[in-house]
């Protein structure tokens, strides 16, 4: 039900962009490799907010936030099931959405309700090593790369401008970087408008087993 | 070198000394080198422990750090309060968090390095923040040491995850004093932590301050006799600490320990060794003594030896083997000496070839007995021809014949005392003590009828004739010496008598010594060439011709204060003295300058001239002759050279080579004295004789002997018909100047015609009788 409904919504998105003059962009980090999963959306006036969807599922399978990455509508509510057999204590610190749900076993009461443009980190308290992120897109003009590092937009002007997001940026994982189409590079076919990020991948998520170490 | 003068017994302790003292050096230098090895070892491994200790612990301390450190950054309200407090709220929860685990301090800082709460209120600056934050980001999960506000902290770094970094708390614990004393407990060890050079923490106490710099504490040292001995080893170690301040851990390793064992050690080392020194010295002087003692009772038997002493008991006691066979050795020496003394002395006071006594020894022992023997009798004692024994028969043979004399002599049978020596110039003297019953001459007679017994020697049996001199002591002298010449001057007497015996006779003695005191005098004159000797010449007369055409040389002596001294006397003297040489050199110059200054004036003389047997026995008599004759510038024909057969029979073969050589260079030889004496007619005819002189003892009184007509009328006419020249000698009076002119004989000499006279009277007499006895001019002389 849920991957159906996630399913008409990327058609959706695929078919309006063919409506419109869509423009592809390309990702790459700051060595050249192609960044899949960083979340593209258009921010220049005006804004087209997306429908009113149905309640989005950042599920917990394995000690894992399943999808990592949930892209969701300003207004949108996501739900939290957990699928283990364990108990996960979800929250978040982040300015667009603080907030915790305490100790809990298959669903939470009720969907948490996300109503702040922005980034969202999520971990669980007693696993640390669990990391989640939705993004609360604005606009309904927003796209994801794929494996390739592409993405496509439906935009008109050059003018547009767009914010570029990926869990890695070296600012930080609530930090979107703005960018001017018109200012972007194009690649050598002229298919693709280049975005290059400065990626710092995080420490791999320590355990205490790792401070044991042979040496001083 | 002085040690080598020093006594024994100063060098064999000195040597105790010595060996204990290198003994001892050697222990204390091997001792030191071991113990100082052993405690390098040691301290090096205790460097090591304390290395590997430091590094356990601080890894340990570290491990227990961050693991609560991480806990109490992983802390749900610790996240939640770091995401979503203030300031204040954050201070007080650093603070409360702090505490729960000890930590000395407590930041909280954003991603940028930014400080957003200090709980203990550093107010440390944002730069040397973000230097320390970037320092230990490089290291993550470790712990540095590092200096914040001069106080020396293990700081952590943890971030704020939630679940990504939201922000980074620093964590300090803070190295203190007790910290040290523990790792210096565990390390055994003293610890400083040093920042720019400059101690923070140190455990050392001697350290005057906790600011001193690492110079003085590597420098520091500990007297010890002159040198100063480095009281630390230092070690240092670079922990894991901030670049831009590093903290540097010095371990240190106080050897003042190591040292007061070592002295008390080398202290025990020196307190044996001087109680050992001691010992050596007193078993070294009692040792030294066991040897030195024997030694100087050794050294008292050798200065006894050199006094004479060579019986002695030597004493060695308990000595040593060495000592005892030193003392043999000695004993055999004096032994040895002994009888080597005894040797040289019996050859000292004996004669070597017939072991009789010999003259200073019989003087010596004369000296004592003579008194003792109250009476005496001296014999002294010439072998006859004892030269002829010598010449003909051998020097061996003769030494024989004095050993058999001296055995003979030694066999002697006499009840009293008896002594008998050789001495020199004569052969024997024997000294026996005359009693009553002996009468000296009876007993002479014996000993030399017991001498005179043929001896047999070689197969050649030959029986010797003595001459003795007798003396009786008391009468003829009270003193050895006196006595002693007396009875020389008996034998002499008898020698030259040729009596077999002659007892002394009072004035001999005083004879004899004006004798000697003659001799002397006439050397004295031959040497100064003085006025005192002078030449007479008597003329020969022609017989037939009435010509002068030579004279006979005769020296005369006139002694000063004695008057003229008889020429037989003198020339005697001189003879037996060993002067005729010279005397007879004398002559021959004299006369040929009276011949050179007579040929010059128109005298063409000849000179004849008298010379003894030992003259032409001289090696140099032929060269003296020619010498004297060619420096006058004589012919040789103008010398005739006058001697008796006796004396060319006294060594015949060299006289009769003497007189050919002399005849062949031109001399002219005349027979002096013929006819008395040794004449024998065999030897004539061989002589190189030019004329024979008549003895005086024919001519003298020939007019009033028959017989002697006869013989000398026998005797020209023999000469003649061997070719040979007469002169008569003695001619005294007219009558035997007519007997001889009747018997053809040559030439005259004597009284009756001239006496000798000297150069100048002669030439007067020459000049008063020319024209009874005329020079004949030069050109007239014949031959």
């Amino acid at each position: 039900m849920n991957f159906y409904k996630l399913f008409t919504g990327l058609c959706l998105l695929f078919t309006s962009s063919l409506t419109f003059a869509d423009m592809s962009f390309l990702v790459k980090d700051q060595n050249g490799k192609v960044l899949p999963d960083v979340v593209l959306e258009v921010v220049s006036d005006p804004t087209q907010p997306g429908p009113d969807n149905d309640v989005g599922i950042m599920d917990q399978i394995d000690k894992a936030f399943v999808p990592e990455l949930v892209i969701v509508q300003k207004g949108q509510l996501v739900d939290f099931p957990n699928s283990d057999n364990i108990r996960h204590h979800v929250y978040s610190f982040s300015p667009a959405k603080t907030f915790e749900l305490k100790l809990y076993a298959d669903r939470p009461e009720k969907p948490v309700l996300f109503d702040q443009h922005g980034v969202v980190v999520l971990g669980c308290n007693i696993h640390d090593s669990m990391v989640g992120y939705i993004y609360v897109a604005a606009d309904k003009r927003n796209a994801r790369t794929n494996q390739q590092g592409t993405a496509r937009l439906p935009v008109t002007s050059e003018d547009s401008q767009i914010s570029v997001w990926h869990a890695n940026q070296s600012e930080g994982p609530e930090h979107r970087e703005i960018y001017t189409i018109s200012a972007l590079e194009q690649s050598a076919d002229k298919q693709n408008y280049i975005v290059t990020l400065d990626i710092t991948p995080p420490p791999a998520r320590d355990t205490f087993e790792d401070t044991f170490r042979a040496n001083f | 070198m002085r040690i080598f003068n020093k006594s024994l017994r100063q060098q064999i302790v000195l040597l105790l000394v010595l060996l204990v003292l290198l003994t001892t050096i050697a222990i204390q230098v091997t001792s030191w080198w071991s113990a100082r090895n052993f405690n390098n070892q040691q301290i090096n491994q205790q460097i090591l422990n304390a290395i590997d200790i430091l590094t356990e612990y601080s890894q340990a301390r570290e491990e227990l750090l961050i693991t609560a450190s991480r806990v109490l950054t992983a802390d749900f309200g610790f996240k939640n309060a770091v995401a979503t407090a203030d300031k204040e709220t954050l201070k007080s929860m650093l603070q409360n968090h702090g505490e729960r685990i000890n930590a000395d301090l407590m930041m909280l800082s954003n991603l940028e390095g930014e400080l957003i709460a200090d709980s203990s209120e550093l107010g440390a600056p944002k730069q040397f923040l973000n230097q320390l934050q970037i320092s230990l980001q490089s290291t993550p999960n470790r712990a540095q040491l590092a200096v914040v506000n001069g106080k020396l902290y293990q700081l952590i770094l943890q971030p704020v995850l939630a679940p990504r970094a939201i922000a980074y708390t620093l964590i300090g614990f803070e190295m203190d004093q007790q910290i040290l004393e523990k790792l210096t407990n565990l390390t055994m060890m003293e610890l400083s932590f040093l920042s720019n050079e400059q101690v923070l923490l140190t455990s050392i106490d001697t350290m005057a301050s906790q600011d001193a710099s690492i110079d003085s504490l590597a420098e520091h040292s500990v007297d010890w006799f002159i040198w100063s001995r480095p009281a630390f080893i230092n070690t240092e170690l670079r922990p894991l600490t901030p670049q831009y301040d590093p903290v540097t851990v010095i371990l240190t390793a106080d050897l003042r320990p190591v040292y007061e064992e070592y002295d008390s050690l080398a202290l025990k080392i020196i307190g044996v060794a001087s109680f050992i020194m001691v010992c050596a010295v007193l078993s070294g002087l009692f040792f030294a003594d066991r040897i030195v003692r024997p030694i100087s009772k050794l050294v008292g038997v050798a200065q006894r030896f050199s006094q004479g002493d060579y019986q002695q008991d030597i004493q060695t006691g308990k000595s040593s083997s060495e000592i005892k066979s030193l003392s043999n050795a000695l004993r055999t020496m004096g032994q040895d000496i002994q009888i080597r003394e005894n040797q040289i002395t019996f050859q000292a006071e004996h004669d070597g070839l017939t072991g009789l006594l010999n003259a200073p020894k019989l003087r010596s022992i004369l000296e004592r007995a003579l008194p003792e023997m109250g009476k005496s009798l001296q014999i002294a004692f010439y072998i006859d021809n004892f030269r002829q024994i010598n010449d003909q028969l051998g020097p061996e043979f003769a030494d024989n014949c004095l050993q058999i004399i001296a055995r003979r002599l030694n066999k002697i049978n006499y009840p009293h005392k008896q002594f008998h020596a050789r001495m020199d110039g004569i052969e024997f003297i024997s000294v026996l003590q005359l009693d009553d019953s002996h009468r000296p001459n009876q007993l002479t007679d014996e000993i030399l009828e017991y001498l005179e017994r043929p001896l047999t020697h070689k197969d050649i049996e030959l029986q010797l004739r003595f001459y003795c001199g007798i003396t009786l002591y008391p009468e003829h002298g009270d003193d050895q010496q006196t006595i002693l010449r007396r009875t020389r001057i008996a034998a002499d007497y008898a020698r030259s008598q040729h009596k077999r015996l002659h007892c002394y006779e009072p004035g001999q003695d005083e004879a004899r010594l004006e004798q000697l005191s003659m001799v002397e005098a006439l050397n004295a004159a031959l040497k100064l060439q003085s006025d005192e000797l002078y030449l007479h010449f008597q003329p020969k007369v022609n017989i037939e011709n009435h010509t002068v055409t030579a004279v006979e040389t005769l020296i005369r002596w006139q002694r000063p204060g004695s008057g003229n001294v008889r020429p037989d006397i003198f020339i005697d003297l001189a003879e037996q003295a060993g002067l005729i040489v010279s005397l007879t050199r004398w002559v021959v110059k004299q006369t040929m300058q009276q011949l050179k200054s007579w040929h010059q004036a128109g005298l063409p003389l000849q000179a004849a001239i008298n010379v003894s047997a030992e003259d032409i026995c001289h090696p140099m008599f032929c060269q003296m002759m020619e010498q004297s004759t060619t420096l006058a510038g004589i012919a040789p024909q103008f010398c005739i050279i006058e001697i008796t057969e006796r004396d060319i029979m006294y060594d015949e073969a060299v006289g009769l080579l003497t007189l050919k050589s002399l005849k062949k260079m031109g001399f002219r030889i005349a027979l002096d004295d013929y006819g008395i004496g040794q004449s024998t007619l065999v030897k004539l005819k061989d002589l190189p004789v030019d004329e024979l002189k008549l003895d005086k003892a024919f001519i003298m009184t020939l007019d009033q002997s028959d017989k002697n007509q006869k013989i000398v009328r026998a005797t020209i006419n023999m000469a003649h018909s061997l070719g040979m020249k007469v002169v008569a000698e003695g001619v005294e009076n007219a009558a035997s100047l007519q007997l001889l002119k009747e018997m053809a004989c040559d030439a005259v000499q004597g009284y009756h015609l001239a006496k000798p006279m000297g150069p100048a009277q002669l030439e007067i007499w020459l000049e008063n009788n020319d024209a009874a006895y005329h020079v004949p001019a030069l050109a007239a002389n014949n031959k």
